[in-house]
């Protein structure tokens, strides 16, 4: 698993790519608890290159969702592959966890007008592993 | 079991998550020497992975290294699939199904890995034998080239709103 970090008009994005299982979930609950110790609540995982997600991925989702409710922050999952796609619907959880097709839209949910997809205002992506 | 089989591999992991690399290279060249489609290799690499991570993280206190046995085999359209472990007894069926329809607030992730399996397996059974969790699973698979659809495989449908890629 890899994950690229980017800030984008006050949203906090998490690339992921790969395998989100019991492995490699803890990694991605570590990044996602940074960002909201920084104070960031509107979170956004675009899920593009996400192979793979098991009930320990499911579970930093929920945890995080319903940590950042108080703040009135959110999560916003985008650009989901079809069977990790099943695997919210089977768990339910595209019903409390708003799922958009992008980025963008996940941008303007927080109101927050995502510009064009070229990275103009701010958030170089932040290289895995950089710890 | 079955006496003719086509396909059988056997397979044994250590309780340690870094195994779930090796469970998936082993479905992987299974799936590649049967030819069952993506979604089916999906559905099973998650069947496995939450009870392999469910014995790892809860099967075993004493701290050593334990061996956990999975036989899997294909035989005409159906997957077989056993788990054993000598582990602390752990009979997931009577297990409660997370109630995934309620609101955020009463949300729980317990039982989430069972309600999984159930849903990515069309039979889980169990029983405790000699002093072992013996775990046997089994579905119905799909070909490569077969129609795939979600007709029956899945609880709900969302065809209508799937936007892959």
């Amino acid at each position: 698993m890899e994950i690229i970090e980017e800030e984008k008009n006050g949203a906090y994005i998490f690339r992921i790519a790969g395998r989100l299982d019991s492995k490699t979930s803890p990694e991605f609950e570590t990044r996602v608890y940074h960002a909201i110790e920084k104070g960031f609540v509107k979170l956004i995982m675009d899920c593009e290159t996400l192979g793979y997600i098991s009930s320990a991925g499911l579970r930093v989702i929920l945890k995080a969702t319903k940590d950042l409710k108080p703040s009135r922050g959110k999560l916003i999952l985008c650009t989901l592959q079809e069977y990790v796609k099943e695997v919210f619907e089977i768990a339910g959880f595209d019903t409390i966890i708003p799922i958009t097709a992008g980025v963008g839209e996940a941008l303007e949910q927080f109101g927050t007008p995502s510009g064009d997809e070229s990275e103009k205002q701010s958030g170089k992506p932040v290289p895995d592993g950089d710890e | 079991m079955c006496a003719e089989m086509a396909i059988r591999i056997d397979f044994v992991l250590k309780n340690d998550l870094s195994e779930l690399d090796t469970l998936r290279n082993h479905l992987e060249s299974l799936a590649w020497q049967t030819d069952i489609t993506d979604r089916c290799l999906f559905q099973m690499n998650l069947a496995l992975d939450e009870i392999f991570s469910n014995i790892v993280h809860n099967g075993f206190r004493d701290g050593k290294e334990h061996k956990i046995h999975f036989r899997i085999s294909l035989s005409d359209d159906i997957l077989h699939i056993c788990i054993e472990d000598g582990g602390i007894p752990f009979n997931p069926l009577p297990v409660n199904c997370p109630d995934t329809q309620c609101p955020l607030e009463k949300r729980s992730v317990g039982g989430l890995g069972i309600h999984l399996v159930r849903n990515m397996m069309d039979e889980v059974d169990y029983r405790r034998e000699k002093g072992r969790n013996i775990l046997m699973l089994r579905k119905q698979v799909r070909k490569k080239g077969e129609a795939e659809g979600r007709g029956g495989e899945f609880r709900k449908s969302a065809a209508e709103n799937t936007y892959s890629q």
